[in-house]
């Protein structure tokens, strides 16, 4: 047999082989029959693409003039990398290690951005500016209306009622406010916490704000709001009437809205020390829960009326 | 009803197989497409050949080209184009049998054709009966009529591989034609 003729066709033709390729022949491929492909389908992405180009290419103008005259908060750089000179709605900020940043919008304020911090523009309305805080640090000073400006955090939203003040949100989401000048308020899914200034408050995911207390409060008083408020420890409630100064009525006002039905009675009383209980309240009512009694012992801390601290609740829920 | 085009595309032979026409093909060239065609089109018929009756082979041709247009964007390494596509063509020829009517339809083109010689088909199915790699490998030599080198090239497989295919299917069919022919 002749190896290379059956291997290559090369050399003397193997008998046996080419007898077999002229037998077999008919049966092989008909290499002259056409084949039959499906008609080639048109791609419609040259088409968009090219629509979606003219139509930038028109647009482009218009984008800009609108991009202009958006409102946007101004951005100044104090420090690193941030180049971002304006912040509209739905755009971010993220400073590093080492970036700061300064944000101004004329009836509104200015926010300080430190590093390491993360914050978006949720809305800019006459009415209303919205920022969310992801996590970072800012520092605002505002002169907006009470009301009007709001920062949401993974845990509440922080209501500006004419101040200044710190705000900061740790990885875990967990918020802390700390207010110079005026007031700010604390909200999340009803829960509120009214912070004057020289009062700070946290806020944690899945709980809500917290029950604010002076910065100056003694430490063992801080030490079992924290308690109390990441997990409703009730021994702690002992340890915070026990500390309680008569400045922490503030705090016992909280905690009198917070505590359950059997532990009412004792922040009340305690409570009572350190105010004058007006007309027209009575313990029974305060037990009950009574919302209007309760309200107006906070109006005799000379912190303003709850109307006041509540007039972000004309704007419904965000 | 699907529009079908017809490609008549000449084949240069002494070209690379597969590479820049996949390339093409997957681009979307229907030309490309249809050289890949006229250079595999026998070695897919004849993987076929090797396993499905021989009236079906030239439809199932077109259906292995077809699907194989759909899937080309997936083919990820052009170089085993030849290989994917006898492949997809031993799917085929299995999903046939899975999915085949016992009787087989009497189609026009049989009425229209001569008949193969019986002795041909005779010989065909005594290759039919070798094993699988030399079975494929001697069809693809025989009946069309590609070289040793072009068959390792289209199929994927070393050419070592196929010329001990070769030379072992062609000894063991002439063993089992010699003992046909003895009885």
């Amino acid at each position: 047999m002749n190896e290379d003729y059956l291997w290559d066709k090369s050399g003397e033709p193997d008998p046996d082989v080419q007898r077999l390729e002229n037998l077999l022949a008919p049966l092989g491929h008909k290499s002259d029959k056409a084949p039959v492909l499906p008609f080639p389908k048109r791609s419609r992405v040259p088409y968009l693409l090219a629509i979606a180009a003219s139509l930038l290419v028109l647009s482009g103008p218009l984008w800009v003039a609108w991009q202009r005259n958006r409102p946007a908060w101004n951005v100044a750089t104090t420090e690193g990398t941030p180049s971002l000179t304006r912040l509209a709605k739905g755009e971010s900020i993220n400073t590093d290690a080492h970036s700061q940043a300064r944000l101004n919008l004329n009836d509104v304020g200015e926010v300080e951005v430190e590093p390491n911090t993360q914050l978006s523009v949720l809305a800019i309305r006459p009415d209303e500016q919205r920022l969310a805080l992801h996590h970072g640090t800012i520092r605002a000073l505002i002169w907006a209306p009470p009301g009007r400006f709001i920062v949401n955090t993974p845990s509440a939203q922080t209501v500006d009622l004419g101040c200044q003040y710190t705000l900061n949100v740790n990885t875990d989401g967990v918020g802390l406010v700390e207010v110079s000048v005026g007031w700010v308020a604390f909200e999340d899914k009803g829960r509120e916490s009214f912070i004057p200034a020289g009062a700070a408050c946290v806020t944690r995911p899945g709980k809500g704000p917290g029950i604010p207390y002076y910065q100056d409060a003694p430490k063992e008083l801080i030490d079992a709001l924290n308690r109390f408020d990441a997990d409703s420890d009730r021994p702690a409630i002992a340890a915070i009437l026990a500390n309680a100064r008569s400045r922490d009525a503030i705090s016992l006002w909280h905690l009198l809205r917070r505590v359950q039905p059997d532990d009412r009675a004792q922040v009340y009383d305690r409570l009572s020390q350190f105010i004058a209980v007006p007309a027209g309240v009575t313990r029974e009512g305060v037990l009950a829960a009574n919302p209007q009694m309760i309200d107006s012992l906070w109006n005799t801390l000379d912190l303003g009326n709850t109307s006041f601290w509540r007039m972000w609740k004309s704007r419904g829920p965000k | 009803m699907e529009s079908v085009i017809a490609l008549f595309v000449p084949v240069d032979r002494e070209e690379p197989l597969g590479r820049s026409l996949v390339e093409q093909a997957r681009d979307g060239s229907r030309a490309a497409f249809g050289q890949l065609y006229q250079q595999y089109s026998r070695m897919v018929h004849g993987v076929l050949l090797a396993r499905v009756p021989h009236s079906e082979v030239e439809d199932m041709v077109q259906d292995v080209f077809l699907l194989a247009l759909r899937r080309l964007q997936s083919l990820r390494d052009e170089k085993a184009f030849g290989g994917w596509l006898a492949m997809i063509a031993r799917n085929q020829a299995i999903d046939y049998h899975r999915k085949a009517p016992k009787i087989t339809e009497l189609k026009e083109n049989m009425l229209q054709e001569k008949p193969p010689e019986p002795e041909a088909l005779e010989v065909l199915d005594t290759i039919r009966g070798l094993p699988d790699a030399y079975r494929e490998t001697l069809i693809l030599r025989l009946v069309e009529g590609l070289s040793g080198p072009e068959i390792a090239i289209q199929t994927g497989l070393s050419p070592d591989s196929v010329r001990v295919n070769l030379h072992r299917g062609m000894k063991m069919l002439r063993e089992k034609m010699e003992g046909r022919a003895a009885t």
